[in-house]
Parts: C-alpha cells; structure tokens; sequence
C-alpha cells in the first residue's frame, strides 16, 4: 500500500528482454526530463528540447564513463502516451546497456514501474479512450493480483519462511523498542541497548546472505556473462568459437558503431553462459586505443567472470600488463592457450614465465582441458550450491531492492546514539520494506504483539 | 423555548469540549447533563495528558480548546514523561486535584455566554427527514436544537459489577441513561457492548507513606497552556508500591466470585488497561505487580491506587490490598468495579463525527469505543467545531495524521474495527517525529485563528516565534568554530582542523542547546523554550525532511474525495473483502480508503479508474450540486 504513488517519476525497460537490436527504456512523470539529463550528453540539455523531438547524444555513469550511445525522444505532457512527461530512451540491444541505465536512474530517486502504470497513468490522465475504461480496471487489478501471486511463488520453498521468520524477528525488535516507549512508567525489564543491537545484528547477517544470493538468482533468470580478454593474437576468437561447437562466421565491425562486441549464449548444464569477446584492441591510433581500452574496461565490469588468455609463445608484455590491470580484483580464470604447441614436460615450467597464477591450461585449438573449463565456469556461477537446492534465491529485482533497503535502515538503526525513537523510526521503515515482500506489518500489529506479551497497564 | 444551534449530550471531557468551542464559535449551545455539579469529572485515574495523550492535550489546547487550561489551574503534581527519549515522545502528564477540576471546568464553561447547562436526562432523538432536530428527554419534554452531540460515555445501559453483584449506573453513585440505545437503534444504527474498570479508593490516612518509594513532581512545572502561570504550584508526590505473592493468591482464592472470569462480563475491555485479576492470570509468573498512589486532591485525604483495577468482590479487593506494603491497615472509601456500557460502533460515523445515519447527529468521546479523557476531548472539540461548520454552510474541518494525534485518532476510528476500548499510543502516529508536544501551535494554530478559536494575537505570537526559530536555525548554519571551542565535540571528531557550522555541531549526538549557549550570545538571548525547539528542528532535521517528502508523496491520493453514496458492489475489479470494508467504511478520500485493511494496491487501481471515469461522466452529463 506505502508503494502507491502517483506523484513518482516511474521507469521501465520496454522493450521484451532478450538480443534485440534495440532496447527501449521509458520513463514517465514531473521528473523524467531532468533525471535523463543528469545522464545525457548531448549537444543541448534535453529540459530545452520542445517536445515530439528525438535527440542523439550518449548516456554517462557517475564515473563519467560512456554506457551507450542513445536516441532519446522527449515528450511534454500532456502529449505523451501517459499524459505526463515522458523520455524514451533508445539504446542497443542486449541486457547490459539498458539494464545499467535503468540501475542509474534507479540510483536518481526513479521508481521502477508497476505492471501496467503506465498505461494506467495513461487512462488517469485522459489519454485514452473511455470506453475502454472498463476493461483497463480489470486489466490492471487481474495484473496486479497476479503479480501478487507470483511474486509469492518467486518466493519458493525456505526462502519465503525465512523471510517470515525475520519479520517477525523484527516485529517483536520494534515490540520491544515501542514497549520501552509507549509504556515507559511500566514495571517491565527493558531491553539494554547491547541486546538491541545484537538482535539487529543477527537481522542483517541473515538479510546480507539473501542479498548475496539475489546474484545468483539473477544469473539463473539471466545468464551469467563471461569476457574473453587478453592480448591480439592470444587466441581468444578461437576459444569463444570452440566453445560455442561450430565456426562462427567473422563479423565485420559495422563503421560508426561502437559495440563491435559479440554475445553469444551457451548452455553448460542448462545454465544459459553468455561469451563476449573483448576484440578491438588492437587499433593503433591513440584515441582509438583508449576507446578500446574503455570498453574492454565496460565489458569486464558488467561481466561476472573474465577468462584472462595468456600466450605462451610470446613474452608477457606492457599489453598484457595493461589488461591485468583492468581486470584487478574481478573475478578471473587464468588462462594459458597453445599449449598443443608444446611438449607435455615443458608446460609447466611455461607457467613460470608469467608474473600471474595459470589457473588451467587450455588449448583452443584442439579443444584440450575446454571440457574442464565450463565446469570451472559453472562452478564460478553457482557458488553457493545449497542456497541454490534449497530454493533459497531472491530472483525478482524489486525483492532485491527492498532487501538492501532493509538493510540499510538496519544499518541506520545500528548507528542511532541517542534518541529510541530514532531507533525505532528506521525499525519501523525496514519492516514496511521487508513488509513489502512477506506481507505488510501495520501498527496495530505492533500494540497486539506488546499487549500479548507484556503485563501492560497500571 | 430557546431553538439552540447545538444540543450536547453529556457533560464529562467530551462534552464539555464540544460546549466551550461551538460557544466560543458563536452557537448557541444546550448542555445536557445528569449532574450540573458533576461538569468534566475524571471517573477513573486523577490525572490529565501522559504518553501520546499529552500530546493530544496540546493539540486541544492549540487549536483552542479547554482542557489544557484547566488541568493546569487544577494541577498538583506536573511531570515529563520520556525525559530521557527523544522530545518527539516526551509527554507532560498532570495529576489533578479531582474536585478542582470539576469547579474549574464549570467556572469555565459559565464564563463563555451562549452556553445553557441543564440537568435532563435524554431518551430519544427526534428525527425529521432523516435530521436531527432535538432531544427527547425523561418525562416526555422535547428540546429543539439544529444539530445535537451525543458525548454519554459509559452511561448507555451503563451497567457496574463487582463480585457476582451487578446493578445498572453511569458511573460510581450516578444513574444510567435507558433508552437512548434503544431509540438510536431503531432509526438503524448499530450498537456494540464495552467494558472498562477503575481501581479502589483508599484513605491516606490509613496508609504507612514510609513503606512506599516515593514520586515527586518537577521543578518547574511543566504544563499544557500558555495562559496559567503554573510557577507557584504546589505539588503533591505519588507513591509507588507493589503487590505480593500472597496478594495474588487472595486474588486467585476470589476468582470464583470474578463476573470477568465467570463469564458475566459480556463486553470487551482493553488489554492495555487489565485488572488486577487479569494481570495475575495472565502472568502467572510476574511475582510484583507495580501499583501507583495517587492523591486526589489537596483537601481530600482519599488515594487513588492505580493499578489495582478490580471487580472482584469488596471482601477480596480489601483482603488483598492488605497484604500490599504501606497498605496494611487499609481502609477502603469505595470499592472498584467493571462497568459495561453501549457505544457505537464508529464505522458509522464521518471524519467530521457526524452520523453516516442520521445528518446533524454527532458522537463523540466513549460512545464511539474510545478510552481516556483525552481522546475524548479531542472529538468533542472536533464535533462542536464541525456542527458549527455544517450549520455555516462552510466546508468542514477534518485534521490529517501527517498534522496531528487528533487526525489519528479520527482517521483511525474511521477505518479500523475496533473491538476493545480505543486509546492513543505514540506508535499509533506513523509521523511521530513530526506529532511533538513543542510544536502544537506551530502545527496547528493557523486552523484555530481561522476557526476563530484562538485572537489574531495569540496566532501572531506563535507565528513570531515560529520565525525567530527559523531564523536562527539559518543564523547557526552560518557561524563556524573550530571542534576546540566546544569540548565535547572535540571528543567525537577526529579531524580537529576544519571548522564546523554550529548547526552542524548541534547535529552531534551529546551536543545540546546549552553549549551553543556558550559559544553563541545571540542563541543565549532566546528564551530556554525556543533553544530547545531550534534544539530539536535541527537533531531531527534529516528525519523530518524524509517524512515531509513521504506525505508529500501520497498527498495527491490523500486529497481524492470519494464519493460516500457509491456502492462498491458496482465497481468492477475490485476484491470481496474490499468491496465488504469499502462498503462498511465509506472512506471519504482515496487516502483514507488505501488504509482500510484489506484494501490491497490493485484495488486503489480500481477506484482510481473508476474516479477518473465518474469526472468524465460528470462532464458529459453534468449533476446539478444540491
């Protein structure tokens, strides 16, 4: 119920999730236009743009760094699809770009939309036809429900009783601190603040290990995305094609795009694993260079694993250095490739030469030890098996998101020097979030709780 | 005969209220009583405000009202509770001197004109129309008014028990209303039982003060209004002591003889409020139960022993009061008892308090399952100001929860099942931080000068101080010191170099008002009250920027009217238990409708949709406004 707002600026990818060409993310409401140009650089801000009007630019991190180039068509309330304000933005294809520009305009105080919002914003603001009126209602209360219900069932087997548990476990913490509160003149032993504490504590440690988990969630609905990095000519075409099974054709890099990165999914064990190869190095230019070396850079980051190929055949150089540099602390599979080259009593002293541990020795050419890669790879992905088997994994985002709310109010909650109340403000707002998921805690639940339990009244 | 604007029925904490601010608003005003001397009798515990209720007394006393000035005039022990929380839950709580109050309360209302005070007991409604027209009272007479407030408290078909005993009465010596239950009823409107209960009253004389830890009040006093000088008080302590093992094997020997355990009690009481009985059922493991003596008045030596709520038997009650220490030689002036009475259940009234049944008929205070003086004062104040609205033709005055306990509390009664007797906690206030006894006026004061409650000066004057505030917040943002200049920080801050913004200082935790004082004069100047509340504002800044950007964001559905004509079996998508509260309820805006239980974020799609085809229906065939 807290969730249901009107006044909110909402967003949405719009576009059906997979390898498009194009992926659209639209965002509605009295701030759509300002949050975009935070992350747009174009040639005019967008806010001085009339409306009906597409703009060319690229959409920027906090960091300054280049997620996309986009197309981003404006338009003003109340011409628009909703009636409001609404920004369309156009970037390519594929899970990456667009899902990190909707984390970003997340992080600038965006909600994330409601199934059908926008269409019932659309109906609200009298952009469509009354007639339909009728049948939107049941549209958008069936969808509701709906998502009710499989939110509910996104939440299988232990997951769903732990996070009851922990709500609980909250409630009676907010129990206990309005207890001290509401019935300060009563003969009751309060709790000292050490026990608080404790009891928060014990709250967040079990919330951060569902949080840990929500990734592997998200790899199972998503896939887990691996880079191929390493210098030209170490050999990384030919992994990516050994491990997709057949020669995948040359592809050309089209003038004037940037993304001359290739997905491609696998399966290894029914996990969908999707392979991009860091190509573009190899440009000359300095400017060319340090574009390459951005987007090898974007490419890692947003990636859950980098296969690191090392040549064996040739000396560790400055190139080498660099990339191990961009990948610093990222998960990695070190990787030393031709080993078809060499005589078996020879490789392992080739390890020596590099100033990095080989994780494994690979050939992509004959195929050597690829078998033991993608089961490296699937263990990487699916580290924490037993979470996984006991159903234990928070896969929807708007869960995920609350949790980290959670937490971050129980952290708060931790920090409060002075003042209960304080103490039972950020309580009371992680349990509206953590409510949100396992079912709303309302404040009369909080009074039943104290009356059941404690010898109130004078 | 006088035709009056407002009949009230009722002259305790509700009715009394509603008298003195529809008079103070120019109606003419009949106040109905059974006991023209019994005026804002405290019928249990002798004492006014408390946690959450203090609150709601400043709130009375902001917007106007009554009771705040005469708990001062009447006090004899003033206290803060929650001292040692933060100022969002502190709350002042008066002792008072039970036969003062009463006097002050009549002299008070007498000194307002337009008032008539009546001793009648009422027995019917006359209804025309659908309207309420006047009263009916005992003995057959008929008294016209144009709308009447009913504030009967535990009068209605009041039944007292103690032991197996039971005899019908209002209170303790004073007769029940008959027949008003049974009148409402027939025009439709639903009735419910309730029960509360009260304590003995024993006489100091015959208690030994010295076995008891004693409870002085403070230094200066703190209190609810502007206008009493509460300096020169005297003070009278409370004593605490505590029951006994052998206390509750007495109690348990007298269960059999308990109307609440033999199952004679039909109405519910509250839980927060349990007998002595219950208490020692319930936690059979408790080996002590606290129990507060509390005078009754300066003259009077009689001892109110909070606490100790009971309807068992006189032999029991006494029994095992005797082994309390302190009370050993006890002597009982009058027995404690259960009480049951009718109320109304308040799905059937508006926010305004007026009747959904009958227009022009209002209830307010325990009829409607409330507990406390308090939160009876609030709806009588709420009801007398909405009558007189209604009757001015003028749009009526409904508080919301982000402003005041009072809008919670009617919010509430408007949207919740209440079963057991309703009483405010602060965690009833999901803006707690901003609900604070210190900012009272400054919430509410604009209403009561618009109202023409309260003198333009009286308004200025909170307006005057509301600035200062203001500006010395922004004057203390300005000043920097270095960490050194103030000892404590230097402790906490482990960067002494930078210089910090006195308002950034303030913002430290152990950090208060009194070691600004010392670095800035001009902060020194303000009067202690005022560098307390720039105390406050600032220590809570960040909290209440967060719960004025929250209420910012449901005002719009806040302000959504509904439509209290609509039958939501006609609204296609929503649930059955929506459509079931919906119907009972009848939210009057789509704000107050999302926090009916059971109305789930799909269904107030619905009613949006369905809000926004009625506006375009209404402009293709547009509905004269009556």
């Amino acid at each position: 119920m807290r969730d249901f707002s009107l006044s909110d600026t909402i967003a949405a990818i719009a576009t059906p999730p997979g390898e498009g060409a194009i992926a659209v993310i639209r965002l509605s409401g009295g701030r759509a236009i300002t949050v975009v140009d935070k992350l747009f650089m174009g040639k005019n801000k967008l806010a001085q743009s009339p409306g009906g009007r597409s703009r060319y630019g690229k959409i920027v991190n906090e960091g300054g760094e280049v997620i996309d180039e986009v197309v981003v068509t404006i338009m003003r309330a109340p011409q628009s699809y909703t009636g409001e304000d609404t920004v369309e933005i156009s970037c390519h294809g594929g899970y990456i770009a667009s899902a990190e520009i909707l984390r970003l305009l997340l992080s600038l105080g965006v909600r994330e939309a409601e199934r059908g919002e926008f269409t019932l914003r659309a109906f609200l603001n009298g952009r469509m036809d009354l007639t339909r009126a009728e049948a939107v209602a049941d549209l958008v209360s069936a969808k509701g429900e709906l998502r009710y219900k499989t939110a509910l069932k996104q939440l299988s087997g232990d997951l769903f009783g732990i996070l009851k548990s922990e709500r609980d476990k909250l409630k009676d913490l907010l129990s206990v601190v309005e207890l001290g509160i509401d019935f300060a003149e009563e003969d009751i032993e309060l709790s000292p603040r050490s026990e608080i504490n404790y009891r928060i504590k014990t709250i967040i440690a079990t919330i951060s290990d569902l949080i840990a988990g929500f990734d592997a969630g998200r790899i199972i609905r998503e896939g887990y995305r691996v880079a191929i990095s390493g210098k030209v000519n170490v050999g990384k075409s030919s992994l990516l094609n050994k491990l997709l099974g057949y020669e995948r054709a040359i592809v050309t890099p089209i003038a004037g795009t940037t993304r001359d990165t290739l997905s491609e999914p696998i399966l290894i064990n029914g996990l969908e694993v999707h392979l991009t190869d860091t190509a573009g190095f190899r440009d000359n230019t300095e400017s060319m260079e340090r574009e390459g070396i951005n987007r090898a850079k974007r490419i890692i980051e947003t990636s859950d694993l980098v296969l690191f190929l090392l040549d064996p055949t040739a000396d560790f150089t400055s190139d080498d250095k660099r990339i191990m540099e961009i990948i610093g602390d990222e998960p990695k599979v070190v990787l030393m490739n031709k080993i078809d080259l060499f005589e078996r009593e020879e490789i392992e002293k080739l390890r020596d030469n590099f100033p990095i541990n080989v994780d494994l020795n690979i050939s992509a050419f004959t195929g050597e030890n690829l078998q033991k890669l993608r089961e490296i790879i699937y263990e990487r992905a699916i580290g924490n098996k037993d979470n996984i088997q006991r159903g234990m994994i928070i896969t929807n985002r708007r869960h995920y998101e609350n949790l980290k709310s959670v937490m971050e109010e129980l952290s708060f909650a931790l920090g409060v020097k002075e003042g209960d109340e304080l103490i039972a403000e950020h309580l009371r707002r992680a349990l509206n979030h953590l409510g949100e998921i396992s079912g709303e805690v309302v404040s009369e639940e909080i009074l039943n709780n104290i009356f059941d339990n404690f010898c109130i009244g004078k | 005969m006088r035709n009056y604007e407002v009949i009230i029925v009722g002259g305790g904490h509700s009715g009394c209220e509603a008298a003195y601010v529809s008079a103070k608003m120019a109606g003419k005003v009949l106040l109905l009583t059974g006991g023209a001397d019994s005026l804002g009798r405290m019928s249990c515990n002798p004492a006014v405000g408390g946690l959450a209720k203090g609150q709601i007394v400043k709130e009375i006393d902001a917007l106007g009202g009554i009771m705040g000035t005469v708990a001062d005039k009447s006090g004899i022990q003033f206290r803060l509770l929650n001292r040692s929380k933060g100022p969002a839950v502190r709350s002042t709580r008066i002792q008072c001197d039970r036969k003062l109050y009463e006097t002050n309360m009549s002299k008070a209302l007498s000194e307002i004109e337009n008032i008539d005070i009546a001793e009648k007991m009422v027995t019917g409604i006359i209804v025309r129309n659908g309207r309420a027209v006047g009263v009916k009272c005992d003995g057959g007479e008929i008294i016209y008014g144009r709308t009447v407030i009913l504030a009967t408290g535990t009068f209605l078909n009041g039944l007292i028990h103690i032991g197996m005993k039971s005899y019908p009465a209002g209170r303790y010596n004073e007769k029940p209303a008959i027949g008003l239950t049974e009148n409402l009823k027939s025009y439709g409107i639903k009735a419910g039982r309730l029960k509360t209960g009260t304590p003995p009253r024993i006489d100091g004389k015959s208690i030994d003060f010295d076995k008891c830890i004693i409870q002085k009040g403070e230094y200066p006093p703190p209190h609810f209004s502007k206008v009493v000088d509460v300096k020169g008080k005297v003070q009278l302590p409370c004593y605490l002591t505590y029951t006994n093992e052998r206390t509750h094997r007495i109690i348990r020997g007298g269960l059999d003889r308990s109307p609440l355990f033999r199952g004679v009690i039909e109405g519910v009481g509250p839980r927060y409020c349990p007998s002595i009985e219950d208490k020692v059922v319930r936690f059979p493991d408790k080996v002590r139960h606290q129990l507060f003596l509390e005078p009754e008045g300066l003259d009077t030596d009689e001892i109110y022993i909070n606490g100790f709520s009971s309807s068992l038997p006189e032999d029991i009650q006494y029994e095992s009061m005797k082994t309390i220490p302190g009370l050993e030689n006890v002597k009982m002036n009058r027995p404690g008892y259960a009480i049951e009475y009718d109320y109304f259940p308040s799905s059937q009234i508006k926010p305004t308090m007026e009747s959904k049944i009958i227009e022009n008929l209002y209830f307010a205070g325990q009829i409607n399952g409330t507990s406390g003086y308090e939160e009876a004062a609030a709806q009588g104040l709420m009801a007398g100001i909405n009558a007189i609205l209604k009757l001015r033709g003028e749009p009526p005055f409904v508080l919301k929860r982000s402003e005041s306990y009072i809008g919670v509390l009617i919010d509430d009664l408007t949207r919740l099942d209440i079963d057991e007797p309703y009483r405010m906690f602060t965690s009833r206030a999901e803006y707690r931080l901003l609900l604070r006894e210190d900012n009272a006026r400054e919430r509410l004061s604009g209403y009561a000068f618009q109202l023409g409650l309260i003198s333009k000066d009286e308004y200025d004057k909170t307006r005057n101080s509301q600035k200062r505030i203001e500006r010395m917040i922004n004057r203390l943002k300005g000043i920097f010191v270095l960490p050194a200049k103030i000892s404590k920080v230097e402790k906490v801050r482990k960067d002494r170099e930078n210089k910090l913004s006195l308002y950034y200082a303030l913002k430290i935790p152990g950090i208060y008002e009194k070691d600004i004082s010392k670095i800035d004069k001009e902060f020194a100047k303000l009067p202690l009250e005022m560098r307390k509340k720039v105390e406050t504002e600032i220590k809570y800044s960040g909290y209440i920027k967060r719960e004025l950007r929250e209420i910012e964001k449901f005002s719009k559905i806040e302000e959504m009217r509904l439509d209290t004509n609509i039958d939501y079996r006609e609204i296609t998508g929503l649930k059955a238990e929506a459509i079931e509260k919906l119907n009972k309820f009848k939210p009057y805006t789509l704000g107050q409708g999302s926090r009916i239980a059971g109305v789930s974020p799909g269904d107030l799609s619905v009613l949006l949709v369905y809000l926004r085809r009625r506006r375009e229906d209404d402009k293709m065939f547009p509905v004269k406004q009556s």
